[in-house]
């Protein structure tokens, strides 16, 4: 263990080498972030910046290290937030650290800080206006949350020596910048790990677990992106088997991002314990708890649980009081996770399935523990022999740890009891098949766990220096393994600009390049704004809060829109004009988004009212740019030539519209502006009048339709039901519901001689083979209940990407050029219509 | 050795019997690292502490009850010595 680096002959030579096959690796690793767009790019920037740092540091002297660490944290705030919130961010902390310092009593320090945080929780709460730009919160919260609690309990019991250097890296370490979602570092641990070892060492220690961190990003793109199951779509127990292990694999990006944070201090100088170690390869729920996040475990420890066993144990009694201390460490746990998302989000989630995975999990714990204790683990000086039927044992406890370990995080992660009972059902009915294959998996896990173990016994059982190697080649074997790595990932992604690869893998490698490549359910969701509430999206569903994390916040308030308190929920007020997702948005006399039109039809013009919902109201584009109002001037420029009746197209639509507020719209609305045509604008009706039709049964409003409401709970959807249990239990019925809607509605167009047409138009993305099955159920109900049919769903085919068509990463509503898109064929459907209506 | 009493054997014959029945005494070396060679773990660290705290009728903070004063038995004995 050497504080100083050698620094003489040879050793300075074989050190040089080092540091420049370092820096090879770093730079490598930095290509292998930008070739797949790991993450994003303030971290491709903090990255080359951690770089450049790396090798600067490396040569600086040992004094210099620590102040230069936080000079590099500085100029990447600055990177990330700009100079003058990254002023904030820094200023605030600082303010904070300084607190804690004090000269008054500690008890007064600790009163102090407390509300400077409580000061800081109104602030992020909303309840006064800060002067500093909300992006800081969840950085400057992920900073100080946890850390300042640490530091100020290091502080009291005087661990290690304070400096500022030391306190202000501490605290501002710079790969917090672009991870909310950090490690809780102890403050003992970074200051003493800080060059207590041979610097090479830490380096190179540092790419492992860097590479480690950046593979299991990729390796978690690939999960999120190929294993994506709605509970609806399970149809036997493999299907299911994968709905419930999805949530357990998705943790690869948590604990890929702690590595590359971690691994990001290690070249550093900063010697961190690994974290998240083969934790798929836990053989108890003890072990698990020492593999996963130790540094969470070593936080809860060091803060609550010892503290509170070793003040109960003079009183209680050894197992009372562990368990009274778990207990308080799993509580704690539960109450923290709701406190980090406060920071990092602004609000405090109160939810069941934390309290219900948190207590499974203390519980779990908690007999393991008991038999410890009271039986006792074994253990040797030596190590232990190896025999088969130690390898098979320890085969069958990773296999018995890991499902039981997947079952709790589905149990976290479902939206729904319903949701679990389902794929339970069908997990536990597998046919031999699924069996097989179930199994298998499992085996494959116990195999790897035996194989793994192997490994870890021969490395443990190898000095540091022969892992490292000796002298000028003292990085081999480590860096082997980096450079073959990096240089294959690299490679394959930068090698598709010169090879022709196969095209199967060609588009392999483009969907895991691609970080918005959003899976089918979570494509769904996005469209229909699924994840209204944010702490949903950040607990179920991290890639898709990644894209609404650069969503101004303002994104979806839409100030001429009502809520109505009854049905349908919300309207457009009348002569509005107002900024909205990007655009302005004029609404007139009569709440449309529309132009300014009479009541009374003029005469000689054809009147054509256009009922849908956000698509077809032109949200995010300019008021002329909206396809009715292109396809308006472009049917009366014709006219004005003798072309054709002059036509008025009036726009009704209202965002989140669905079939029912529709027909209640026509009857209280549009029938009195006297259309000759009601032209429906609908994405799927299907989905939309269900939709409607559940909101109802959630109790989010009271029908004016009692034939519907008697046919929903003839389906047994009492009032009161959840929203997501009555839209999976409605699927199979929402044909006869919609069947009664279209009946109502052309009922109400034919006693006035209007004629009704359904404009079926695609959402702005590659449908799948279930909303294709619904767009031709529903133009089938339509016809049968007299409905002349625009198909429009193919009207974004001829885009080179859709994503191109939409309003931004985050909302896929179509923008101005699939607006024209969309024109384009609704004035050939309407141009066609109206020659029929009139052939003069 | 405090007062007469054998701290370093003392540790070693309780580490020996609570956690390494079987174990031969001499691989117990005082420079053992008890963590890294998964002899101590959280668990067996505190009923070590409710040991130390007993049986040599000291008091242990909770922030002493960590690998910086238990990882070896030398660091044990230090700590022992240094409350007694």
């Amino acid at each position: 263990m050497t504080r100083t680096d050698p620094a003489s002959g040879g050793v300075r030579v074989a050190r040089a080498i080092d540091l420049l096959g370092l820096t090879f690796q770093m730079g490598l690793l930095w290509l292998i972030a930008k070739a797949y767009s790991l993450e994003n790019s303030l971290f491709h920037s903090l990255f080359a910046l951690a770089t450049v740092g790396f090798v600067v540091n490396a040569v600086l002297p040992l004094r210099f290290r620590m102040p230069f660490f936080l000079v590099l944290s500085a100029v990447g705030a600055g990177l990330v937030f700009g100079i003058g919130q990254a002023a904030w961010l820094l200023g605030l902390g600082t303010a904070l650290i300084a607190l804690s310092h004090l000269p008054v009593p500690f008890g007064l320090r600790v009163f102090l800080v407390l509300s400077a945080g409580v000061a800081l929780a109104v602030f992020r709460g909303g309840w006064w206006v800060a002067p500093w730009s909300s992006v800081i919160w969840p950085i400057l919260g992920s900073m100080f949350m946890f850390r300042l609690i640490v530091y100020m309990y290091d502080m009291k019991t005087q661990a290690v020596p304070f400096s500022p250097w030391a306190s202000l890296s501490y605290f501002f370490m710079f790969p917090n910048l672009c991870f909310p979602l950090f490690p809780v570092v102890d403050y003992k641990n970074f200051v003493r790990g800080h060059y207590q070892r041979d610097s090479i060492k830490t380096y190179q220690e540092g790419m492992e677990t860097i590479l480690r961190g950046l593979v299991q990003l990729l390796l978690y793109r690939l999960v999120y992106q190929n294993i994506s199951i709605s509970p609806g779509a399970i149809e036997n127990a493999t299907d299911a088997a994968l709905y419930l292990v999805r949530p357990y694999l998705l943790y690869l990006k948590v604990s890929g991002s702690f590595h590359v944070s971690v691994g990001l201090l290690q070249v550093f100088g900063f010697a961190l314990p690994r974290t998240n170690h083969n934790y798929f390869l836990a053989s108890s729920f003890t072990d698990y708890w020492r593999r996963i996040n130790i540094y969470w475990k070593e936080f809860l420890q060091k803060i609550f649980f010892t503290p509170a066993y070793m003040r109960l144990n003079r009183n209680l009694g050894a197992t009372t009081s562990l368990i009274c201390a778990t207990l308080i460490a799993f509580m704690a746990t539960w109450v923290l996770h709701s406190y980090q998302w406060y920071w990092i989000q602004g609000r405090f989630p109160v939810i069941w399935q934390d309290i219900v995975f948190w207590s499974v999990m203390g519980a779990i714990v908690l007999t393991n523990m008991i038999y410890e204790t009271k039986y006792g683990r074994r253990r040797t000086i030596r190590g232990f022999k190896r025999t088969a039927r130690t390898d098979m044992m320890l085969g069958l406890k990773v296999m018995g740890t890991f499902t039981v370990v997947f079952l709790s995080w589905a149990i976290w992660s479902v939206r729904s009891w319903s949701d679990l009972e389902l794929a339970m059902h069908h997990l536990l009915r597998p046919g031999p098949r699924d069996a097989g294959w179930i199994l298998g998996s499992l085996l494959t896990l116990g195999i790897a766990a035996v194989v793994f173990d192997r490994l870890d016994t021969r490395k443990q059982a190898a000095t540091g220096d022969k892992r490292y190697g000796v002298g000028i080649l003292r990085l081999p074997l480590s860096a082997i393994k980096v450079f073959a790595v990096a240089i294959a990932l690299v490679g394959s992604a930068y090698g598709s600009l010169v090879f022709f690869y196969p095209a199967q893998f060609a588009s392999f490698l483009d969907a895991a390049r691609n970080p918005l490549r959003l899976n089918s359910v979570d494509a769904q969701m996005l469209d229909r704004g699924y994840y209204e509430d944010l702490t949903d999206v950040s607990r179920l569903n991290p890639e898709l809060a990644q894209i609404y994390a650069r969503r101004p916040l303002t994104w979806e308030r839409c100030w001429a829109l009502h809520r109505t308190g009854s049905f349908p929920q919300s309207e457009l007020l009348p002569s509005r004009t107002v900024g909205f997702k990007g655009a302005m948005m004029s609404t007139n006399q009569w709440g449309m988004r529309d132009r300014e039109y009479t009541k009374d039809k003029p005469d000689g013009v054809f009147r054509v009212a256009i009922m849908g919902a956000s698509h077809a109201m032109g949200t995010g584009v300019e008021d002329n740019a909206s396809f009715e109002n292109l396809v308006e001037d472009r049917l009366n420029e014709l006219a004005e030539q003798g072309g054709g009746p002059r036509v008025e197209i009036l726009n009704f639509s209202v965002p989140g519209y669905g079939s029912v507020s529709r027909l209640h719209q026509l009857e209280h609305k549009v029938l009195e502006f006297a259309p000759d045509a009601v032209v429906v604008v609908a994405v799927n009706d299907m989905y939309w009048t269900a939709r409607d039709l559940c909101l109802e049964v959630a109790g989010k409003y009271t029908s004016p339709y009692p034939d519907l409401v008697a046919a929903t709970r003839a389906l047994d959807l009492p009032r009161g039901m959840d929203f997501d249990d009555c839209m999976e239990k409605m699927h199979p019925d929402r044909g006869p519901l919609l069947e009664m809607v279209y009946d109502e509605f052309s009922r109400l167009c034919a006693e006035r001689g209007i004629q009704p047409v359904l404009a079926g138009i695609s959402r702005v993305r590659e449908e799948d083979d279930a909303t294709r099955a619904d767009w031709h159920a529903q133009f089938n109900l339509a016809r049968q209940f007299g409905f002349e049919v625009f198909d429009m769903t193919n009207v974004y085919e001829r885009a080179a990407s859709l994503e191109d068509l939409w309003l931004a990463p985050w909302d896929s509503h179509p923008n101005a050029a699939a607006h024209q898109m969309l024109a384009d064929s609704f004035y050939g459907h309407l141009s066609a219509f109206l020659k029929a209506a009139d052939p003069q | 050795m405090a007062d007469g009493i054998d701290v370093n054997g003392e540790v070693k014959e309780f580490l020996l019997k609570e956690f390494l029945p079987g174990e031969d005494p001499a691989d117990l070396t005082d420079d053992l690292e008890l963590y890294s060679s998964g002899i101590l773990d959280s668990l067996a660290t505190l009923k070590l502490v409710a040991f130390l705290e007993k049986h040599f009728n000291i008091t242990i903070a909770a922030h002493e009850a960590d690998k910086d004063n238990l990882h070896t038995v030398a660091q044990i004995v230090k700590l022992v010595d240094s409350k007694q």
